[in-house]
């Protein structure tokens, strides 16, 4: 029997099936899609928001010596950077996707709870919104770095008057995330086609419902950390100060409680995208579904046992750096599965290149380079040569922007054209992916030489034997942040028009074997799935059957 | 005006649940974040 029925509210005789009008349709929705573009539209204005401040920031680095900020306020760009970037741009964007894809992936009408997926936007933008305001006050922005470390962040010259608004930010953003998550698993566990079972769900669902889980157990985490801070801060305890018998180090162990799983709540999503995108354009199922499914398990289960390894420097215990050593590694075993599948699934296929699969073919390649990376730094020892210079950065870079930011593009050009009905012009978005796939690696790259060399982190200023490679990166960073304009470009003319050619249902050739959206009409309609499919496809999960 | 779409209360009562279970759980990280930090 349906899950649902439409129906007609009884006091308004002329409803009309579509959306309210005017400005207040965007405030008041619950519709899933309206709500998913909010979502992703707000993620892309945050992205060129945190874009800005790392152009000031590569602006300032681009030679030796103090150019154009002063170092306050060059800390305070690094620490809003990131935490713009995490909680206003990747974060929401995937979100924004899950609004928009889950519901038509699995069948299901709109999300199980509306209202709360509205309130969480909201929260979200609020949230956002007062982080950003911490920018104009006295003292300027927080900025001693994303991960809030105390004793740091509790001086007074490091974060003014800034502290408590950041910290409220940051529980309107764990809540705003927290009601996301609930809607999520709801959804999928509530809402499903009843034809479609939990192991015939697309990759993207399945990486989702993993994500949320993870987001529902380290968010709260986070939040009681912070809210500790705020109490050494103002009430005089002593969670993290030691001459009152607390312990700094006690902050870093929650905080990466929540900070190592936040890296995968950032990532698995996007190898869910990836996931869904290489076997349309390789025209084969994917490879390996259940073991895509348990890899994204095991990958979401060890994140919440390797905290440690992002502080190895505090001075553990022998058995522990090598207990969070080895757990680490053990990383690699899952995620191999996964980057192997995605070659399988390519190997003989019929392969095109449109801009989708080009940007899921760097993000294999790129992201590959960042987990080697993230193994060299597993290894202990070897980390106190690596802790807190620029070869993080570039690990850490190269596993958020060619892939969580490259496939969060692809996604764009891949779904755009369903939204919309429009399709999006071919040779802008190859340009767009050429342009951002060379100046990247122009942009990180040369961050690994400087690591090595021993260039520490989150400082204005460096020795001259480091300009050169620090030149070439702000060269490459400042081609990636232009090459973005035509992102944009694109996404507002798709909207319009695009080329103007009508797309078919299934936009791409034979999409439709492989998930349900593609059998929906191009634009997909207001409301969809009123009544349940009674088939789902199952072309993505050929090799479970 | 919007159409609304009217969930069958068996679904509806499951996602209410559900909600309810999975902020048990949220709230219960946050308490043993804490508690764990006042036993240090």
């Amino acid at each position: 029997m349906s899950a649902v029925v439409a129906e007609h509210d009884e006091h308004h005789a002329d409803d009309h099936h579509g959306p309210a009008k005017g400005l207040l349709r965007w405030i008041i929705t619950t519709n899933h899609k309206d709500i998913g573009t909010l979502y992703l539209l707000f993620a892309l204005a945050m992205f060129f928001v945190g874009g800005s401040m790392a152009m000031v920031i590569r602006a300032e680095l681009f030679e030796p010596g103090l150019q154009f900020v002063d170092p306050a306020f060059f800390n305070s760009m690094t620490t809003m950077h990131a935490l713009v970037m995490v909680f206003g741009a990747v974060m929401p964007a995937f979100v924004g996707l899950a609004n928009w894809q889950i519901p038509l992936m699995i069948g299901a009408a709109d999300m199980a709870l509306p209202r709360m997926n509205n309130m969480s936007f909201w929260m979200l933008v609020a949230g956002v919104l007062l982080l950003a305001s911490t920018l104009f006050m006295e003292g300027g922005a927080p900025n001693g770095g994303w991960t809030l470390y105390p004793p740091l962040v509790l001086q007074p010259i490091t974060v003014g008057k800034a502290l408590p608004f950041a910290v409220f930010s940051v529980h309107l953003l764990g809540i705003s995330s927290i009601m996301g998550a609930i809607n999520i698993i709801a959804t999928i566990f509530n809402m499903r086609a009843p034809a479609m079972k939990l192991m015939d769900m697309p990759l993207f669902v399945w990486t989702w419902l993993i994500t949320a889980f993870l987001l529902i157990a380290v968010m709260p985490v986070f939040a009681g950390a912070v809210t500790m801070l705020l109490t050494d801060k103002f009430f005089h305890t002593s969670f993290f100060n030691a001459a009152g018998g607390g312990d700094p180090v006690l902050y870093e162990h929650i905080f990466w409680f929540f900070g190592h799983p936040e890296v995968y709540i950032m990532i698995l999503p996007t190898f869910g995208v990836a996931s869904t995108i290489i076997p349309v354009f390789a025209r084969k199922p994917l490879f390996g579904y259940a073991s895509m499914v348990w890899a994204t398990g095991a990958i979401a289960f060890l994140s919440f046992i390797v905290w440690a390894h992002h502080m190895f420097t505090v001075g553990m215990p022998l058995a522990g750096e090598l207990y969070f050593m080895y757990a680490t590694m053990l990383i690699a075993v899952p995620t191999g599965v996964k980057v192997f599948n995605w070659t399988a699934t390519m190997w003989k296929g019929a392969m095109s290149f449109e801009t989708p699969m080009l940007f899921c073919i760097a993000f294999v390649v790129l992201f590959t380079m960042g987990g080697f990376t993230g193994l060299m730094m597993a290894i202990a020892p070897v980390d106190f040569q690596y802790h807190d210079t620029y070869f993080i950065v570039a690990h850490f870079h190269y596993t958020l922007v060619p892939a969580s930011i490259f496939i969060l593009m692809a996604a764009g050009y891949f779904w755009l054209p369903k939204w919309t009905g429009h399709m999006y012009n071919e040779k802008i978005g190859q340009l767009h992916f050429w342009l951002s796939a060379i100046s990247v690696n122009i942009l990180f790259f040369p961050q690994h030489f400087l690591g090595l060399a021993g260039m520490p982190r989150r400082i204005p200023d460096y020795a001259v034997q480091f300009a050169d490679w620090n030149m070439i990166s702000s060269i490459g960073g400042f081609i990636f942040g232009a090459s973005q304009l035509l992102f944009l470009y694109i996404v507002i003319d798709t909207i319009k028009g695009g080329t103007g050619e009508k797309v078919t249902d299934e936009v791409w050739e034979d999409a439709s074997k492989h998930s349900l959206e593609w059998t929906l009409p191009s634009p997909v309609p207001y409301h969809t799935w009123t009544t349940p499919p009674a088939m789902v496809p199952t072309e993505h999960v050929l090799d479970t059957h | 005006m919007q159409c609304t779409l009217k969930l069958n209360m068996t679904t509806k009562n499951k996602n209410i649940l559900t909600a309810v279970i999975l902020i048990a759980i949220a709230l219960s990280f946050y308490i043993i974040a804490v508690k764990q930090a006042i036993s240090q």
